[in-house]
């Protein structure tokens, strides 16, 4: 089992986040633990599964098929183009 | 009263021009601003510029928008093609947008004027305007106070007429509790109302943008400007909400008020708060109105659930920050250049020193509550945790809108506190983030449930400053929830009202 520093370090990496200085570490670590604690509610909670699947807070339209963007207006909404092909910036130097 | 009203009939029957409007605002923010600080940018040639294209067309007799000349701000998560957007951030430091978003783009369309874009919480994480890497916005009522937040910018700014109104947005309050905190009315609409489209993403299944003003009538204006379908963005509901109906309840028979015991009978909750809710009840009773004690049962549920659910959205939505993708790379490190060899030895060196960069420009360029809840979004996520975590709270929010399901069937409206604090002093509980997020308990359920919710001005906190009375309504009720709050605002003779005592 994981203990709470070893959690952290692990999710920080995963996050692609750090390595923190001591200090902001202990902080940020400390945080992250009793932040944990408020989530202990949703564990102690009765069954929540009744809540039930044909419900939703966020719903979304309907699909509707439709023709896929032509090159032309694909490269029209670019900031830079050259002929059919899309411009960007060097990023590795 | 409608400020907006008043501005487009000056300005279309020429009493004044959208350009000398302009002036009077951009002249109110050259005075206040550095005080306040409710700006990140002021845009006064665009602004200007604008303004000169609507007294043209007036001039030249074309038609002019239901806005025209309305100086409006918009918060600095919005893009604005041509113009940057820092979303209170230093890691998108340098970026200029390259679109507008639908929502300023619908406002330009009806003639308003773009003041400029205004302070947040970094990336729209916070509660107090405390976390914009560009320094903290001061509440017009008392500068040593916070505005509240995310929006704390958009809600300073309307407060002391540095905008005549603003947009916002509103993940779990961030558009009702500064609107609480400053004395104006801050509306978040149903989720789908309207277009999220060129709105940097925080927690994508709880944003919503949506108006300050200076009345309900204003913001019930903005509005109708704004929700329109957008096919940029796959929430926005097309005729999803009905328009016309401006009754409040709908219909001839009392209008039926619901009192959720978990809102009002809170600890946390200040007794100046209850006061004034409890009178702002006695006001709707003393109309007609029906009165009924209700039960939200899940709304202890609420704060665990969003703090897993929006984390975990915003965590996604901003592994595009890398410095490579998106976002101000770390100068101290730059990929080494590749020679290619086919080593695997060379290769994990090179996946092994960009995976730095990654990990330095965004420690580098996110503050620290960005990263709290980037790691937190990370765990509820990882694995072995996230049936424990995520799909916990997943459930947990069902619960939480079926509860407000069942209570629309009995009411038309429900009244709460919009936070249980007036404004905070700032740096009160910036080394708190629990407390922080405490601050939010009565607005998240909204969000989570998506349905619509306004902060009117209600009261005043013993030491003078404002509250705010929360009035939600279910799904698609945006304009009977904006109505109720014009009522009340009539009922009470805008009492609420009045100019913050902060600046003069």
């Amino acid at each position: 089992m994981e203990n709470a520093k070893e959690i952290f370090d692990r999710i920080s990496i995963l996050a692609r986040l750090g390595p923190y200085e001591e200090r902001q570490h202990g902080r940020l670590a400390g945080d992250f633990t009793r932040i944990l604690e408020l989530f202990k509610v949703l564990s102690e909670a009765p069954d929540l599964s009744d809540a039930g699947s044909d419900h939703s807070a966020a719903p979304l339209r309907e699909d509707v098929a439709k023709p896929s963007i032509s090159v032309k207006a694909l490269v029209e909404n670019f900031p830079q183009s050259e002929g059919s092909l899309l411009k960007v910036p060097k990023v590795i130097e | 009263m409608s400020l907006i009203q008043e501005i487009v009939r000056r300005v279309k029957t020429g009493e004044t021009s959208a350009v000398q409007m302009a002036q009077e605002y951009l002249g109110r923010i050259d005075a206040l601003d550095g005080r306040i600080h409710a700006y990140l940018q002021v845009l006064k040639d665009r602004a200007l510029s604008a303004a000169e294209r609507i007294d043209e067309k007036r001039r030249r007799g074309e038609p002019v928008g239901r806005l025209a000349g309305v100086p409006i701000a918009i918060k600095d998560n919005m893009t604005l093609e041509g113009e940057a957007t820092t979303c209170g951030s230093k890691i998108l430091e340098g970026y200029r947008s390259t679109y507008t978003a639908t929502a300023v783009k619908l406002l330009e369309a009806e003639d308003a004027v773009i003041l400029g874009k205004t302070n947040l919480d970094e990336f729209a994480m916070g509660s107090s305007t405390e976390n914009s890497a560009y320094g903290p916005t001061k509440n017009p009522w008392n500068p040593d106070c916070v505005p509240g937040g995310s929006s704390g910018g958009s809600a300073a700014a309307v407060a002391c007429g540095m905008a005549a109104a603003a947009l916002g947005s509103d993940t779990g309050g961030s558009i009702r509790q500064p609107a609480s905190f400053c004395g104006v009315v801050g509306f978040k609409p149903t989720y789908g109302a309207v277009s999220r489209f060129g709105l940097v993403a925080f927690a994508s299944s709880l944003d919503q943008i949506g108006p300050f003003a200076q009345s309900a009538a204003d913001a019930a204006l903005l509005f109708d400007v704004l929700s329109q379908a957008d096919p940029q963005d796959s929430t926005c509901q097309v005729g999803g909400i009905p328009g016309g109906t401006i009754s409040p309840n709908g219909a001839s028979r009392p209008m039926r008020i619901g009192l959720p015991k978990e809102y009002l009978s809170h600890e946390g909750a200040s007794p100046d708060i209850l006061g004034a809710v409890q009178n702002a009840v006695n006001v709707f009773k003393k109309q007609g109105a029906v009165i009924k004690n209700i039960t939200l049962p899940n709304t202890r549920l609420a704060l665990a659930a969003y703090y897993i659910i929006a984390p975990s959205e915003a965590s996604a939505n901003l592994a595009r920050f890398d410095g490579i993708r998106y976002g101000r790379r770390v100068q101290s490190l730059k990929p080494a250049p590749r020679h290619d060899t086919g080593s695997k030895v060379q290769s994990q060196q090179e996946e092994s020193e960009l995976v730095e960069l990654y990990r330095r420009s965004r420690t580098e360029g996110f503050g620290a509550e960005v990263q709290r809840r980037i790691l937190l979004g990370t765990f509820a996520l990882s694995h072995g945790y996230y049936e424990a975590y995520y799909g916990k709270a997943q459930a947990a929010r069902l619960a939480i809108a079926q509860d407000f399901d069942r209570a629309f069937q009995g009411v038309d409206f429900i009244l709460a506190p919009t936070a249980p604090t007036a404004a905070f002093r700032i740096g009160e509980k910036a080394n708190d983030p629990v407390a922080m997020y405490l601050s939010d308990i009565y607005t998240i359920p909204v969000n989570l449930a998506g349905i619509a919710g306004v902060s009117v001005p209600c009261g005043f906190s013993s030491s003078g400053l404002p509250i705010g009375l929360q009035i939600l309504g279910p799904r698609g009720s945006d304009r009977k929830v904006l109505a109720a709050a014009g009522q009340f605002e009539q009922w009470t003779s805008r009492q609420y009202f009045s100019d913050p005592k902060g600046v003069k």
